[in-house]
């Protein structure tokens, strides 16, 4: 019993805490632009999700080390560094962006200004970072994420012709816009999926909660279920956008538009349940990368890292945790919209996706490492294809994002 | 199938590393402008974008059905959005006579936009009942009137 309510729970924070600024923002920018049409990429990049965190989860709890120390072990420090370099400054940007997003649901929730938010919510983060256990700070931000679900009971409520949503799912480039502008927002989509920080952050979680072999199967669980509920959301996201302000021509620039087709469907109470969602996400988001932070340059340097240890006992890990805020801090303090960084943030994380998969990839398949967990035949073939799909989106994006004035 | 040799991985990563610097620089180098007629265009997308927006919010508040920190936070939103708009249109530089009648014309009805939108958020900080949210109804659904014209002609600039 305890153990199926450990599985359900782990289940409900990972749907809970699947979305973040770059789905929030990200699905509701393409369902008021291209309607559905771009769902299929939302399939393939919980896919992809679920198979390099189901990788990156396995390769930490048989090995019983973090996924970095394993990198610059077996790869050596030099391609190591390169890892490092494309998943910290990624990371950077992600951070500066989630707490963007909490300043700016703080802004929707009070009306105060978002840049009086910022520094609140950074200091906020610090002190939970520092003071919180790991599964306290998890389990309260996954849960209260899952309040989301009001995206799809918004969609409900909407009543849409569910026929006609449903082939509005097939892929086309719909009309005023140019394959260029699909594309790039494709890739857009697929890395708000796919986007490194998760990785890092669910493979050391497994180190902080000492998972082991045994646990496989919870992990399986939280990946292969947990993933593919919250990718339901993001659809949700996307289709509540296409019912409600794609007929009216409104594209979204802002976390205020992404709200409008909840209170048309739900009124206030519905929009009261989204604010707290929308913190919960992107406060538990804004967690995760600036641990994620601590966690990449810890595990490289192999500095002391952990929540699980007494922050005297890993200075290094939270003085990088400090210094990261403090960085993201300064990014909005240049007054950059956040919402604009957070579409740059999730491209930029399609680019250096391969510099971060390859790695996990190759040593998921090290018996070295894995003795006989090892990747099997068919995680092995799945894994190539998201190889190659991985790095035409790296390729892609940023002509992709030049030749279309970054999908104006 | 993957169990590769360091050397391998190595080599496999640099061939990764390479592969995305190399589409980097070429895109990078590869300049990308757009002429007046486009910006134009764009500018208004962006007004029609930003008064829809505006007159939705008004409508819900006005129903109950928005909380006064997501209606001034959207408000503020779009009358950025609206002067981002016009700034952009007042940028454009327009080759031919033609294109500078149609920039005048954008700008005149970009600035009634921001005008009309400023005048929703005032009157969504009025209190229960006053007369000021339908007149700002009205004014944006002026605007939106002389701004679709624009944007059938003009394209979505994209």
């Amino acid at each position: 019993m305890k153990a199926v309510l450990g599985i359900a729970l782990g289940v409900l924070t990972a749907i809970g805490g699947f979305l973040d600024i770059g789905d929030l923002v990200t699905n509701a920018v393409v369902g008021a632009r291209f309607g559905l049409s771009l769902t299929w990429v939302v399939v393939v990049g919980v896919i992809g999700i679920c198979v390099f965190a189901q990788m990156s989860g396995r390769v930490a709890a048989v090995s019983g080390r973090a996924t970095f120390e394993i990198i610059r072990e077996r790869l050596g420090p030099r391609l190591a560094l390169a890892n490092l370099g494309a998943s910290f400054l990624i990371n950077l940007l992600t951070l500066a962006a989630e707490i963007g997003g909490v300043a700016i649901s703080m802004q929707l929730l009070t009306g105060a200004e978002r840049l009086l938010w910022a520094p609140l919510a950074a200091i906020a983060v610090w002190l939970v970072v520092w003071a919180v256990k790991f599964s306290v700070m998890e389990n309260v931000t996954g849960l209260l994420g899952l309040t989301l679900v009001v995206f799809v009971v918004a969609v409900v409520l909407l009543k849409p012709d569910w026929s006609m949503l449903a082939t509005e799912t097939v892929p086309t480039v719909p009309k005023g816009e140019t394959g260029g502008t699909y594309w790039y927002y494709a890739i857009a989509l697929f890395g708000a999926a796919l986007t490194p920080y998760e990785v890092f952050f669910f493979s050391s979680g497994a180190v902080e909660e000492h998972w082991s072999s045994k646990d496989l199967a919870q992990s399986r669980a939280n990946v292969l279920i947990g993933f593919p509920l919250g990718g339901v959301l993001s659809v949700a996201i996307a289709a509540g956008a296409a019912i409600v302000l794609l007929p009216k021509t409104i594209d979204v620039t802002s976390l205020s538009q992404a709200v409008l087709p909840v209170s048309t469907a739900g009124g206030t109470i519905a929009v009261a349940v989204l604010l707290v969602g929308f913190v919960a996400a992107t406060f538990g988001a804004a967690l995760e990368t600036t641990l994620s932070s601590g966690y990449t340059l810890a595990q490289f340097m192999g500095w002391s890292w952990g929540k699980f240890r007494r922050p005297a006992e890993a200075s290094r890990f939270h003085i990088t945790m400090i210094l990261a805020l403090l960085f993201g801090l300064g990014v909005l303090a240049t007054g950059v919209d956040p919402v604009q960084l957070t579409e740059f943030s999730v491209v930029f994380s399609a680019i250096a996706l391969p510099l971060t998969y390859l790695p996990v990839l190759i040593v998921a398949n090290d018996p070295e490492y894995m003795g006989d967990k090892v990747n099997g035949r068919l995680t092995n073939a799945v894994g190539m294809v998201y190889l190659v799909i991985i790095l035409v989106a790296s390729v892609a994006a940023i002509p992709l994002m030049i030749v279309t004035g970054a999908g104006q | 199938m993957l169990r590769v040799s360091q050397g391998r991985a190595v080599l496999l990563l640099r061939r990764v590393l390479l592969t995305v610097a190399s589409a980097a620089t070429v895109a990078v180098l590869a300049a990308c402008s757009s002429g007046a007629s486009s910006t134009l265009a764009q500018s208004v997308g962006q007004a029609v974008s930003a008064a829809q927006t505006a007159r939705t919010a008004l409508e819900q508040q006005e129903d109950g059905r928005l909380t006064t920190g997501v209606a001034s936070t959207g408000f503020a939103d779009m009358l950025t959005e609206a002067e981002d708009a016009e700034s952009a249109a007042l940028g454009a530089a327009p080759a031919t006579a033609e294109e500078r009648r149609t920039r005048s014309s954008v700008v005149a009805a970009l600035h009634a936009t921001t005008l009309a939108i400023a005048d929703a958020q005032d009157a969504a900080a009025r209190a229960p009942g006053s007369p000021a949210p339908r007149s700002a109804l009205h004014r944006l659904a002026r605007v939106l009137h002389r701004l679709t014209p624009l944007q059938h002609r003009l394209g979505s600039g994209r």
